[in-house]
């Protein structure tokens, strides 16, 4: 039920939420750059979606190189102990606040938000649902896709 | 100011070494931190350190969510007069019912060491 959506304020609000949430997670710089329907699958070796059920179903999605996630997991960790073993989930945290900052920048203080999981994403098999926002940005010479969609549910 | 034992419960590796991060940022002396991925081993945590005198918890996670932990906190006499802080990306709308489970402050993440500082000044 997407009909009643703002695609402009959607962009906008998705656009805030990733460039907050790099600067402030990643301390990264996410540019927005001008959308690429035809950029190469073969950068995107890292896929991660959460799903939102509260106050919309949807789904935000990000792809990257596997290289801006181990930039990230370097700028956060270093040589840390636990760092390597656990540097999938980076990414998944910061997909997870992203959405969460999303929400609640469209909808406002107030809007009972909820989440699912966010995870890894494997192959699309026909589930991807319908886009409803695509937006490309530049992370320090990285690219970065946030796709915002609705979710086709399997029953 | 002296937090003893802090708790962090929090699925997220990388979320738990950020919340580590801003406490120590915000200037707190910490005897300690100890770890948990869920509510059930927070619960398990606690029982096993009975020192643990903060716990910061997120809300979203998988086994037991925060919620319910703090539910289960604040029921039991031995624990309820821990104080529990939330940090999490959900929780828009939902802090007076958190509070009213007792929670003693709720943070939107991302976290940082100034939010860190205000949740924590609550605590006597």
């Amino acid at each position: 039920m997407n009909e009643s959506l703002d695609t402009t304020r959607i962009e906008a609000s998705l656009s805030r939420a990733v460039r907050d949430v790099m600067a402030e997670m990643a301390f990264i710089d996410a540019e927005p750059r001008i959308h690429d329907p035809a950029e190469a699958g073969a950068s995107w070796e890292s896929r991660v979606a959460i799903d939102a059920l509260k106050p919309i179903s949807c789904r935000l999605e990000l792809r990257s190189p596997a290289s801006l996630i181990a930039r990230i997991v370097d700028i956060l960790f270093g040589d840390e102990a636990g760092a390597d073993r656990n540097q999938g989930d980076s990414i998944l945290e910061i997909l997870n606040v992203m959405a969460g900052s999303f929400l609640a920048d469209y909808y406002g203080p107030g809007a009972e938000i909820k989440l699912e999981l966010p995870q890894y994403v494997y192959s699309s098999d026909g589930e991807e649902g319908e886009a409803i926002a695509v937006l490309d940005f530049d992370v320090e010479g990285l690219p970065l896709r946030a796709t915002l969609s609705s979710i086709r549910y399997r029953y | 100011m002296d937090l003893g034992e802090v708790l962090i419960v929090d699925d997220s590796f990388t979320s738990r070494m950020i919340i580590q991060r801003c406490i120590e940022m915000a200037g707190f002396v910490v005897g300690g931190f100890r770890y948990a991925e869920n509510g059930l081993d927070a619960i398990a945590e606690i029982r096993e350190h009975p020192l643990i005198s903060v716990i910061v918890t997120d809300i979203n996670m998988p086994k037991m969510d925060g919620q319910t932990f703090l539910r289960l906190l604040k029921a039991d006499p031995a624990t309820a007069s821990i104080p529990a802080i939330i940090v999490s990306s959900v929780v828009e709308g939902s802090n007076s019912e958190l509070h009213s489970l007792g929670a003693l402050a709720v943070i939107k993440k991302p976290v940082s060491p100034a939010k860190i500082l205000e949740a924590f000044g609550g605590i006597a």
